[in-house]
């Protein structure tokens, strides 16, 4: 995989230029890529580990929660894990089962791992350097529907995004969308179908989900009083729970309708064929713009 | 008036952008990276 860059050649190039001790073939074993990393790591390199779908990362689960995620915990700070995991993640590119899966979720809920979700160009190189300069691990999920979806003009040199800070996308008065990658689009569609009816829709892209951005999700919530959460990952248990939470200590008082969430069903990713009818869509989130607003 | 990153970086009299899309982002990202720290490694 070295000499093709990757699956979607994220990284082509990258061995020609730099040679194969920098930019190294591995075999097709996460556990083996994350176990080695983790190694390196602790050793003092600073290894950016490639998965190459978010689905293919269970056979690596335990790295992850065993090694990656404690040990500056375990070795009472005396070792740290400075790595990235990259991983591309979600549904839309019409790919076979276990390719499209959603699974954030189970990185927020993992303690000592950071989460980040670009969905712009711009995002995607500033959060890849900055999770590279964390003194510790970073999971970058990349969303494979937007890898060639738009263009960007992005400063040729070194510039970093804050891990942590969300983006405003759009100012809006009367209700807050909350999305993160792929879906960061979708709620855009929808607010252009919203503002047909007379609706103004804040816009937050988080950027990072683990830690999310607490400042920027209950400003927006208190100027609105309305939310609508929307992600690709399963609805039980899924992100939005969480970011639910946050609203609930932060902002309850504000809110004038109950939060709502569009997710993707809670049901295996299914086959292309039906991808689209298990993604959420400009429809559904206008569905519960209009039953937030008219509640 | 939308302004572009580009264009602020032009008034910052630095010009060096270029389009890319995601994908291209996270390989020039790499790129940097890999040139200016030679701890990094790329696995995969």
């Amino acid at each position: 995989m070295g000499k093709n860059g990757g699956v979607f050649r994220a990284t082509d190039g990258l061995q020609d230029q730099f040679g194969e001790m920098r930019v190294v073939d591995t075999p097709l074993s996460e556990s083996g890529i994350i176990g080695t990393s983790v190694g390196l790591a602790v050793n003092g390199f600073k290894p950016v580990a490639e998965i190459q779908f978010l689905g293919f990362i269970y056979p690596a689960y335990d790295q992850i929660m065993t090694h990656v995620s404690r040990i500056r915990q375990l070795s009472m700070g005396h070792y740290t894990v400075p790595m990235v995991i990259r991983a591309p993640y979600g549904a839309g590119v019409r790919a076979p089962e276990i390719h499209s899966d959603s699974v954030e979720a189970i990185f927020m809920h993992m303690p000592g791992i950071k989460v980040v979700c670009p969905s712009t160009p711009y995002d995607a190189k500033g959060l890849l350097i900055a999770a590279v300069e964390d003194p510790d691990p970073v999971l970058m999920l990349e969303p494979m529907k937007l890898y060639r979806a738009g263009r960007q003009e992005v400063p040729m040199g070194k510039y970093t995004v804050e891990i942590g800070k969300g983006r405003k996308v759009k100012e809006g008065s009367d209700l807050t969308l909350i999305a993160w990658g792929a879906m960061v689009p979708v709620v855009e569609g929808a607010t252009a179908m919203a503002e047909d009816e007379g609706i103004s829709c804040d816009i937050v892209d988080l950027r990072t989900l683990s830690p999310v951005d607490r400042e920027m999700i209950s400003r927006s919530v208190q100027k609105t009083g309305r939310a609508v959460i929307v992600h690709e990952a399963h609805a039980i248990g899924g992100p939005a729970d969480h970011i639910l939470s946050v609203i609930n200590e932060t902002s309850f008082l504000y809110l004038r309708a109950p939060v709502e969430k569009v997710a993707g069903f809670d049901v295996p990713v299914p086959f292309f064929a039906l991808e689209n009818h298990f993604l959420p869509t400009p429809d559904r989130v206008l569905d519960s713009i209009l039953r937030t607003v008219q509640f | 008036m939308v302004l572009r990153i580009g264009d602020v970086l032009k008034q910052k009299g630095d010009a060096a952008v270029k389009d890319m899309n995601l994908l291209e982002a996270v390989r020039d990202a790499m790129r940097v990276l890999l040139e200016t720290d030679n701890r990094i490694m790329d696995f995969r």
